[in-house]
């Protein structure tokens, strides 16, 4: 079956923080691939380096961090190696960041709807063709009252509202890639729901990609249909969501999956993943999950895992699995 | 297993990379490697170990003062006199260490003044707020708006020029920067969770004003207070320099001024005092630099 | 039997800033609105709402901490306002909190031997030996081992979770009856969160204490809760023990967050979800009349804007403020 290529590709990436005190490494031979109008997530907590990653692909890495290995594509193209102005390009034309705190993008002395249009193409349009397409904007993101909300500044609105009109501002641009990274987490429940939808929508709408990075695989497994699992910066386990969640292979992730509270039914006994997690500076030897995974064998400690295809399209990077399946790194 | 102590390495977003946990070292440790690794904060710090230790020589090498007349008039530099004489044979050398006991006491004293007067007043306006913080935000600025040097000299002029005198003058002058800046920590670190939460066991206010929030503000102070003793000297030195300093006591600013009118003859009567005056604020102002530095690092800083 | 905590009729407004020479009426927040709550012996009480809800406030006004402008917050039935000096440090013992961001709850110039030991200093409560051995105590029991490695450290070296061991490791020094728990693992990494959970439960079962539990987890209310509270704009709207209010939620706000749970299970689509989530909390300075929830509410109609529904029994300890008995899906 000959599938088409990925709108983007990441092979073997690498980030480091170059620090006074020792180098941290915040990603370590990350590889994974999003297709033309596919919705992937990746999940990790704190350390994990999954926004790090984001970061790297729009090459936005903050000092003293810098992309030391990899590739990355975006649509054949080596974003790794075009000059800082092509890059600008890029980012304006082509991908979409979404933060976690929607005043961290918006300007607060600017209005809202003026914001959204800077990333029109104007130079066709009138002004109220402009104002226009702003307006449409609002509207696809639901945002109540949109003329208001266009003439209004970031801080009248509400953080849900924030939100969306970070989402119109994303829009406009037409994207082939929009990475969201946390963009729920600091919103109440029921707009986080209202969001997640959104974004969904959005996707089959305009068929953009999205990235979406979250340490709850709830958030991602109401959005993506491929996730990937990140622990202490190296990719641990990836495959079609509802195998991942189905059969979660990588301790890991079965840590994480069992970790998750349900409302909808009483558990009496909490599967708590012991330890803490490791030093970026000194990660442990081997395995980087030894010391805290519950099946940790004596190889785990010296060795590195390999990537091992569990089933199709679904890998875990552990020694669990290496006898059987293919090893394919 | 049990948690190790190790802490996170929290590199995340953008706005989580300045929360990097570094591994176990004692604040004051890490922040004195901090200043020290700054190569101009230790020329400061050597300048002003020099000052100090003129002032601690001057009564060993010079028991009988500074004023007293101990070779020819405007002589200069040699074997006895290193520094020459001024004007009236008095040795210049004398005048430089019994002058950095002055500037010292000067700047140090009246610090130490305005930095008592400031905290209390900034922690109370920050830490109550509302009218208490209005009426103590009032008398500040009114201390603020006043012209320091003209201040000063008024002082002076109608009180007798005193070095005390002088002493209180400049620290009710720079109190209420002091102030100002600790009412701005206090209003923040009030609302700090670690604050709320000793309200919550009963510690009263006294203890937190003090024992919780004061070790968390002083950073600002540290640094201001620093640069006011730099200020402080030279406001005494100029006051000297216009023959409003006191007279019983020697200062390099009462040299400059009576060096004045000699300054082609005898160049050593007026370049030594200027050159102790300039080293010793640019020694305070490099330290003051690198406490800023060291108590605020900035992460662009730690690149290699 | 008394309650450890009751509030009557509370409200607690905060009167937003006007201009010098305004003339309009002053505006206020309602933050809290007529509240009355009881926390009895033994008792875990989960406060749920989301933003604006007011249950910060309420978990403050509990704890004497904000003074309510008007009603009465009542300890072992004794109003707050008329605690003599004596009775005012027994109530300071009896009622301690964890708050939720670990990183600013410990003072950063303090060391965890500082923080711990602080509270029982000024209680009096032991020589400084004794007090030395105590905070020893109460590392253990907070899972800190060896105490010996964390006494003389400053919060800066500890990650969020030990963090906020810590923070229980105060609320427990002083032997409250009642601890007052503002989303206390809300910042915590998902794989720390149920390691902090399965802490405090341990410990209120171990020393009969009652916590007020406040979140917007449903999942965290169904594994931790006894009884459960939901607050929308400074008022409750329904109030159960847990079993019954999962089993039968009432109130339509209670159903549209539960309907807003994402779960990673992935037959549980977004898309098909039979109640509509919609809205967002409106502003707590003007409330809509009626009912606050009707702006949202799929089952509002004519009566719910004349008349405010009062929390009423609709079962067995079990009270709901909806004019509504039955709900058509």
């Amino acid at each position: 079956m000959t599938e088409a290529p990925p709108l983007l590709d990441v092979e073997d990436l690498t980030t480091r923080f170059y620090t006074g005190r020792g180098v941290i490494g915040a990603v370590e031979k990350l590889t994974f691939h999003v297709n033309e109008g596919e919705a992937i997530g990746i999940v990790g907590e704190s350390g994990s380096g999954k926004s790090v990653s984001a970061l790297s692909i729009l090459r936005l890495v903050p000092m003293p961090g810098r992309v030391v290995g990899g590739r990355i594509t975006l649509r054949g193209i080596d974003l790794l190696a075009l000059s800082e102005r092509e890059m600008r390009e890029m980012r304006r034309k082509h991908i979409a960041m979404i933060f976690q705190d929607p005043s961290n993008f918006l300007n607060p002395i600017m209005r809202v709807g003026d914001q959204i249009g800077e990333g029109i193409d104007r130079r066709e349009l009138s002004k109220q063709a402009v104002a226009r397409q702003v307006l449409e904007a609002l509207q696809a993101v639901h945002i109540a009252d949109p003329k208001r909300a266009a003439d209004s500044y970031p801080l009248q609105l509400s953080g849900g509202q924030q939100q969306r009109s970070v989402i119109a501002a994303a829009l406009v641009r037409r994207p082939s890639l929009i990475i969201a990274d946390e963009p729920t987490t600091a919103l109440d429940a029921t707009v986080q729901y209202q969001i997640l939808s959104l974004l969904g929508e959005l996707q089959t709408a305009i068929n953009t990609a999205i990235i979406l990075i979250s340490h709850d695989l709830a958030v991602i497994a109401s959005v993506c249909s491929r996730v990937y699992v990140m622990y202490a910066a190296q990719l641990v386990e990836s495959g079609p969501t509802a195998a991942v969640y189905r059969n979660p292979c990588h301790p890991y992730t079965q840590g994480l999956l069992g970790s998750i509270l349900d409302p909808l039914e009483r558990k009496e006994k909490l599967s708590v993943m012991a330890g803490s997690l490791p030093d970026l500076a000194a990660p442990p030897s081997g395995c980087r999950f030894h010391p805290r995974c519950p099946q940790a064998m004596a190889v785990c400690v010296a060795r590195e895992p390999p990537n091992v295809q569990v089933s199709d399209g679904h890998t875990a990077k552990c020694w669990l699995y290496a006898a059987r399946g293919d090893v394919s790194s | 297993m049990t948690e190790g102590a190790k802490p996170e390495a929290v590199v995340a977003a953008r706005a989580d990379v300045a929360a990097i946990r570094w591994p176990a070292v004692r604040r004051v440790q890490d922040n004195w490697r901090r200043f020290c690794r700054n190569r101009l904060a230790l020329v400061g710090l050597v300048l002003l170990v020099a000052t100090i230790l003129m002032a601690l020589l001057a009564t060993a090498v010079f028991p009988e003062g500074p004023f007293k007349i101990t070779g020819g008039r405007l002589t200069a530099p040699n074997a006895v006199h290193w520094l020459g004489t001024d004007e009236l044979g008095r040795d210049v050398l004398a005048g430089v260490l019994y002058g950095a006991r002055t500037s010292l006491m000067v700047g140090f004293l009246s610090v130490f003044m305005s930095l008592a007067l400031g905290i209390v007043v900034g922690a109370l306006a920050g830490y109550y707020g509302g009218w208490i913080d209005d009426a103590l935000m009032r008398t500040t600025e009114i201390f603020q708006v006043m012209p320091r040097f003209f201040l000063a000299l008024l002082v002076v002029a109608m009180f007798g020029a005193d070095i005390w005198g002088i002493i209180f003058v400049i620290g009710i002058l720079n109190w209420a920067e002091i102030a100002r800046l600790l009412r701005a920590e206090y209003l923040t670190l009030r609302e700090r969770p670690f604050v709320t939460a000793a309200r919550a066991y009963g510690a009263p206010n006294f203890q937190i004003i003090v024992v919780e929030i004061l070790p968390n503000a002083s950073s600002p102070i540290i640094v201001a207070a620093s640069l006011q003793v730099a200020s402080a000297v030279l406001l005494e030195a100029s006051l000297s320099f216009l023959g409003v300093g006191d007279p019983n006591v020697m200062s390099w600013g009462t040299m400059l001024n009576s060096a004045q009118q000699f300054l082609r003859l005898a160049w050593w009567s007026a370049t030594f005092p200027g050159l102790a005056i300039c080293l010793m604020t640019l020694g305070i102002a490099l330290i003051s630099d690198g406490l800023n530095d060291a108590l605020n690092p900035r992460l662009k800083e730690m690149g290699s | 039997m008394t309650p450890i905590l009751s509030a009557r009729e509370v409200r607690k407004h905060f009167p937003l800033k006007r201009g010098f020479l305004a003339r309009e009426p002053r505006r206020y927040v309602h933050a809290v609105d007529g509240v009355n709550l009881d926390i009895v012996e033994n008792e875990t009480l989960a406060l749920v709402g989301e933003s604006g809800s007011g249950k910060s406030t309420l978990g403050q006004l509990l704890l004497g901490l904000q003074e309510p402008s008007e009603g009465t917050v009542m300890w072992s039935g004794i109003p707050l306002a008329s605690l003599t000096k004596e009775q005012r440090h027994q109530f300071r013992r009896d009622v301690q909190v964890v708050f939720q961001d670990p990183y600013g709850s410990l003072n950063p110039r303090m060391t965890v031997r500082s923080i711990i030991g602080r509270p029982l200093k000024l209680h009096r409560l032991g020589s400084p030996a004794e007090i030395d051995r105590e905070v020893k105590r109460l590392l253990e029991l907070v899972g800190l081992a060896p105490a010996s490695a964390y006494l003389d450290r400053f919060p800066h070296e500890f990650s969020g979770g030990q963090r906020q061991r810590i923070a229980i490791g105060r609320a427990l020094a002083l032997k409250p009856r009642v601890i007052v728990a503002d989303e206390p693992v809300s910042a915590l990494d998902v794989s720390v969160r149920a390691q902090i959970l399965m802490l405090l439960t341990t410990l209120r079962r171990e020393f009969g204490l009652s916590m007020l539990f406040t979140t917007h987890d449903l999942g965290v209310v169904r594994y931790i809760a006894d009884r459960v509270a939901v607050m929308y704009l400074g008022k409750i709207v329904e109030i159960a023990p847990s079993d019954t209010f999962f089993r039968s939620t009432h109130h339509p706000y209670s159903r549209m967050l539960l309907g807003s749970v994402l779960s990673p299970n992935p037959d549980a689509k977004l898309a098909a979800r039979k109640f509509g989530v919609q809205g967002e909390p409106p502003s707590p300075i003007n409330p809509p009349s009626g009912c606050r929830f009707r702006t949202r509410c799929p089952f509002a109609h004519a009566r719910c804007e004349t008349e405010e529904p009062l929390l009423r029994r609709i079962g067995l300890h079990h009270l709901s403020a909806c004019h509504l008995d039955q709900f058509e899906s």
